[in-house]
C-alpha cells in the first residue's frame, strides 16, 4: 500500500549552514553563498520493513519573504528548526538562537500545529573557544516550545545528518500508528 | 563539550545519502537492496545506539496524560461496582440457586466492564454519557441487572426482590444525588476562577489601551513639530532654486546680448564647445567611490543632520535627469544608503537576518515618524533591514503590477526597458534610480560576497506586490544596465 509523502521543512536564520546541511545529504558543493528561494529533495527510504517517501523542503529564510513563506508551510507534517550551536560574535547576543523563540515558532504556529525538532548546526566549532549556549537554556527552550526532542549535527563532518531525517520520520510514522489504533 | 565522531555512523551515511537528485531514484533501490543483503537490524539500531549513548545534549519532554473526564464520574462508577458486589453476595444469601447466581454474575460483568471502559477505553462510555447522560447510565445499569434477575429467577419471592429493589434505588439516588453536588460545586468554583482570571486580564489590558493613547498623544505632537520642520525646509528649498533661476537667467540674457552683437556664424561654431563642456561636466560627475566614502565619514563625523541636496550619487543632480531630484528621495533613504556604503566591506551584507527583538522598536518608530533618531548607533544588518522595511511599506508600490508585465515583455533589451522606467510616474522613477544605482555600487565591491544575483533575490519582494520566478533575472539586468538605462532616458524625458 503506497502511503502519502511525508513532507518535512527546514526554517531558521541565513548564514547558518541550514541548507548547507541539505546539500551534504546530497554530497554537493557546499560553498554556495547565493540565498536559497525554493529547494528540495525527494525521495524514498525503508522504515520497519515499510516503504516510506519523503520530501525535504528549504524554506526562503530572508525577512523579504515573510508574506510568501507560509505558502511552504502547506501540508507539512513536520518543522526542523535550526539554530548555530555557538555564539560566533562572542558578545552573548546569542542571534539565532533567540530568534527561534521570537521568530520561528511564533510564526509556524500561526499557520500550522505540526511537531517541532530544534536543530543546532555547525557542531564542529564546539571545539573553537566561541561562546557556547549552556545546556539548561535549551531544555528550557525545548519545554517551553514543547519540540519533540533536540539534535546536534554539523554538515562539515557529516555528524548526525542521517539522524535528523530519520527521526522525524519516525515521530511523524508513530503519530500516524497512535490515529489508527484509536479509530480502531 | 566532547562530540566523538564515530566511524561505523560514516557506513551508514554512505549507503542511503543519494549522489544528486538525478541519480536519486537508482539510489534508493540501491538502498531497498542493501536493506535486503545485509538486514535491516545492522542499518537502523546502530543509529539508535549511537544516538542513546553520544548525544548527549538529546532531550525528550515527557508529555502530560489527558484526562478530561471529571474525577466525580469516576468516583460513581466505583460506587456502582461497589454495589454490584452487595447484590452478587445478596444473591448468595439463604437458599443457593444456580439461575439466580448466573443472573447475578452476568450483571457484575456488565458493571466490571462499564468501570474498566470508563477509565481505559472512552469510546464506548462517551456513546453512554451522549445518549443517557451520566446518571443515566449508571441507572440504566441497575435496571439491567434487575431484569436479568428477574429472567434469570423464575420462582419470584416477591417481598425479597422488592426489598432488594427499594435498597439499590435509595442507594442509588442518594449517590446521584451526592454526585450533582459535587459537579456543581467544580463547576462553581471552576467558574468563580475563569471570571476572577478574566478580570486581571481586563484590568491589564485598560491599562495598556491607556499607555498607547498616551503615546498617541505624544506622537501627533511630535507629528506637528516634524511638519512644521519639513514645511521650513521645503520653503528654503523653493528659495534657494528661485535664486539659482534667477542666476541662470542672468546669464542666458548676457549670452543673447552677446548673440545679438556677434554674427551667426560664431553661434554655429560654438555651439558643438557648448556640447563638449556638457559631456566634460557628466564625465565628472560619474561615480567617484573615494569621494562618496568620504561624504560619508563626513557626515558620520559631524552630528548634524544630512541636506538632502549634499549627496551625489552619479549622475542624478546632472542636466540629463531633471527628474530625478533627491528632493523626492526620502530623508531616511539618503542617510542609511550613505552609513551602509560606509560599511559596504562587511561579508553577507543585506543578507545576514539581524535580531528580532531590536527589530521591533525601530520599526515602529520608523512607522510614525517616517525616520529613525541616532542612526549611527544601529548595527550594520540591522539598518539594512531596517531599509528593506521602509521599501516593502511604500505605498504606492516601487514598481507596480503594470510595469512589472512591461519589463518581462520587454525580453531583456535595453530599449524597451528603458521605455518601461520613463512611463513610471515620477516620485517611484527617482526613487527606483537611485536603488539601482545604489545597489551596483554594492555589487562592484568583492569584499562583501553579494553579486548581483544575491542582491536581486533579496530585494524584488520589497519592491514588488506580486512576483513570479522569471522576475529576479529582471532586476539582475536592470541593476548590470543602470548607467546605460540613465543615459538613454535622458533622451526620452518630457
Amino acid at each position: 500500500m503506497k502511503q502519502k509523502q511525508i513532507k518535512i521543512t527546514f526554517v531558521g536564520d541565513n548564514n547558518i549552514q541550514r541548507s548547507g546541511f541539505l546539500r551534504q545529504f546530497l554530497k554537493q558543493n557546499n560553498d554556495c553563498f547565493i540565498p536559497v528561494v525554493e529547494e528540495y529533495i525527494e525521495g524514498e527510504c525503508t522504515i520497519n520493513n515499510q516503504l516510506v517517501s519523503y520530501r525535504l523542503q528549504d524554506t526562503p529564510c530572508n525577512e523579504d519573504y515573510d508574506r510568501i513563506r507560509h505558502l511552504y508551510y502547506l501540508g507539512t507534517d513536520i518543522f526542523v528548526v535550526c539554530y548555530q550551536v555557538v555564539d560566533l560574535t562572542n558578545a552573548g547576543i546569542k542571534q539565532s538562537f533567540n530568534n527561534v523563540r521570537a521568530k520561528w515558532i511564533p510564526e509556524i504556529r500561526q499557520h500550522s500545529n505540526a511537531p517541532i525538532i530544534i536543530l543546532g548546526t555547525e557542531a564542529e566549532l564546539l571545539h573553537t573557544p566561541a561562546l557556547q549556549i549552556q545546556d539548561e537554556e535549551i531544555t528550557q527552550l525545548v519545554r517551553d516550545v514543547g519540540a519533540q526532542m533536540h539534535i546536534i549535527s554539523s554538515s562539515k563532518h557529516k555528524y548526525n545528518i542521517q539522524l535528523v531525517i530519520h527521526q522525524a520520520l519516525h515521530i511523524i510514522l508513530k503519530q500516524k500508528e497512535k490515529e489508527t489504533r484509536n479509530y480502531k | 563539550m566532547n562530540v566523538s565522531y564515530d566511524e561505523s555512523y560514516y557506513s551508514y551515511d554512505e549507503v542511503s545519502a543519494p549522489s544528486s537528485p538525478q541519480n536519486f531514484i537508482s539510489m534508493s533501490q540501491n538502498c531497498r537492496l542493501s536493506v535486503q543483503s545485509r538486514s535491516e537490524l545492522k542499518l537502523i539500531p546502530v543509529n539508535y545506539q549511537f544516538f542513546a549513548q553520544n548525544c548527549i545534549r538529546t532531550i525528550v519532554p515527557k508529555r502530560k496524560i489527558n484526562s478530561n473526564r471529571p474525577k466525580s464520574a469516576q468516583i460513581i462508577i466505583v460506587l456502582t461496582f461497589i454495589l454490584q458486589m452487595v447484590a452478587f453476595f445478596v444473591s448468595l444469601m439463604g437458599e443457593f440457586n444456580y439461575k439466580r447466581f448466573w443472573g447475578t454474575l452476568i450483571a457484575l460483568g456488565f458493571g466490571v466492564c462499564a468501570s474498566v471502559n470508563q477509565f481505559s477505553v472512552p469510546r464506548f462510555n462517551l456513546f453512554v454519557q451522549k445518549h443517557f447522560g451520566m446518571l443515566n447510565s449508571l441507572q440504566g445499569v441497575i435496571v439491567v441487572q434487575v431484569l436479568l434477575l428477574q429472567v434469570f429467577s423464575y420462582e419470584f419471592d416477591v417481598k425479597k426482590i422488592t426489598l432488594f429493589v427499594a435498597t439499590v434505588i435509595m442507594l442509588a439516588s442518594i449517590v446521584g444525588i451526592i454526585a450533582l453536588i459535587i459537579t456543581l460545586l467544580v463547576q462553581t468554583q471552576m467558574n468563580k476562577q475563569i471570571q476572577s482570571t478574566d478580570y486581571a486580564k481586563q484590568q491589564e489590558e485598560l491599562e495598556q489601551v491607556e499607555k498607547i493613547v498616551q503615546e498617541d498623544q505624544m506622537a501627533k505632537e511630535e507629528i506637528k513639530i516634524v511638519l512644521q520642520e519639513r514645511k521650513q525646509h521645503i520653503e528654503t528649498i523653493e528659495m534657494d532654486e528661485k535664486t539659482k533661476t534667477d542666476i541662470t537667467n542672468d546669464d542666458n540674457t548676457e549670452d543673447i546680448q552677446l548673440t545679438d552683437l556677434q554674427n551667426s556664424k560664431i553661434e554655429k561654431q560654438e555651439a558643438p564647445k557648448i556640447h563638449q563642456i556638457q559631456k566634460q561636466t557628466n564625465g565628472k560627475q560619474e561615480i567617484d567611490r573615494d569621494a562618496i566614502l568620504k561624504l560619508a565619514q563626513s557626515s558620520q563625523m559631524s552630528n548634524e543632520p544630512l541636506q538632502p541636496m549634499s549627496i551625489t550619487l552619479g549622475n542624478f543632480n546632472s542636466s540629463g535627469v531633471n527628474q530625478c531630484k533627491n528632493s523626492n528621495i526620502p530623508k531616511f533613504i539618503l542617510k542609511a544608503t550613505t552609513i551602509i556604503l560606509a560599511n559596504a566591506d562587511t561579508e553577507g551584507i543585506f543578507r545576514v537576518s539581524p535580531q528580532e527583538t531590536e527589530l521591533k522598536d525601530l520599526k515602529a518608530e520608523l512607522q510614525r515618524k517616517n525616520d529613525v533618531t541616532d542612526i549611527k548607533s544601529i548595527k550594520i544588518h540591522t539598518l539594512c533591514s531596517l531599509l528593506k522595511y521602509f521599501y516593502r511599506q511604500m505605498k504606492p508600490v516601487l514598481i507596480s503590477n503594470e510595469t512589472m508585465q512591461q519589463f518581462r515583455g520587454a525580453d531583456n533589451k535595453i530599449d524597451q526597458l528603458t521605455w518601461a522606467i520613463v512611463e513610471i510616474s515620477e516620485p517611484n522613477r527617482s526613487n527606483l534610480l537611485y536603488l539601482l544605482k545604489f545597489l551596483n555600487t554594492i555589487a562592484q565591491n568583492p569584499n562583501n560576497k553579494m553579486t548581483v544575483q544575491n542582491l536581486s533575490i533579496v530585494f524584488i519582494p520589497n519592491i514588488t506586490d506580486i512576483f513570479m520566478q522569471g522576475d529576479q533575472g529582471i532586476l539582475e539586468n536592470l541593476i548590470t544596465n543602470i548607467d546605460e538605462l540613465i543615459d538613454n532616458s535622458k533622451h526620452h524625458t518630457f
